[in-house]
């Protein structure tokens, strides 16, 4: 609820809404048309968190912490990265991989049970900032399976 | 596009910062040297071409953007995990 980028910080014993405005200098990677999005998550829904482009409303992903899936999983950020992101601090980054679901277009009845995470292309945030970046790391899959 | 022709050991300038030169060619298998600031990114293409379709093929509908969280919830908890009973 707060306007300033530390109002996520909660996020972790999460009472009540928290919204973030993040600004992707760029856009994302093949995507320079989507800049600014609205990073959202509540009681209800984390650890999954909502994130809805500001520029094309119809443009929206559901992220997650990919650690809560794949526990292992180690993010290598070069140069660029730590400068486009103003060189944060560890404990300011929040690190969201977008969830593909199974079918996006499909009206299928089982929309979860292949659905999959893209390691690939994580979204990185500044939360102080406000600012982030998807970073390409080609050592992951942009298709982890979530689930069975 | 801008298309070139260069041999091996030739190379082309960009932006004055940027070399890159044609270091061999095996039939269809050319290798590139790169040279370039630390704060260049250098990436395969088809890894960002990977990224911006899976970018594209994620996004929700508004509308339901909401309900699909929801659905997709019971992945989080280990205990929802089946094995195909």
């Amino acid at each position: 609820m707060q306007p300033t980028a530390a109002g996520i910080a909660p996020l972790n014993g999460v009472e009540g809404a928290t919204a973030i405005a993040v600004h992707f200098s760029g856009g994302l990677v093949g995507c320079a048309d989507w800049e600014h999005f609205d990073v959202v998550t509540d009681a209800e829904l984390s650890p999954l968190y909502l994130i809805n482009c500001q520029d094309d409303p119809s443009i929206g992903f559901i992220g997650a912490d990919p650690t809560v899936f794949k526990p292992d999983f180690c993010l290598e950020l070069t140069a660029e990265d730590e400068a486009q992101l103003g060189y944060p601090e560890f404990g300011d980054l929040l690190v969201l991989a977008i969830i593909t679901p199974a079918s996006s277009l499909g009206s299928t009845a089982e929309p979860s049970t292949s659905a999959t995470l893209n390691l690939l292309g994580p979204l990185v945030i500044n939360l102080q900032r406000g600012i982030g970046r998807q970073v390409i790391q080609s050592e992951y899959t942009a298709h982890y399976p979530l689930g069975a | 596009m801008l298309v070139l022709t260069r041999r091996v050991d030739e190379g082309l300038n960009i932006g004055g910062e940027i070399t890159v030169r044609i270091l061999a060619i095996d039939g269809d298998r050319v290798k590139l040297g790169v040279v370039a600031p630390r704060t260049v990114t250098i990436l395969r293409d088809e890894l960002c071409q990977r990224v911006r379709n899976e970018n594209t093929a994620a996004s929700i509908p508004a509308a339901e953007r909401a309900a699909v969280a929801r659905s997709l919830k019971f992945l989080v908890q280990p205990a929802a995990k089946t094995d195909g009973s």
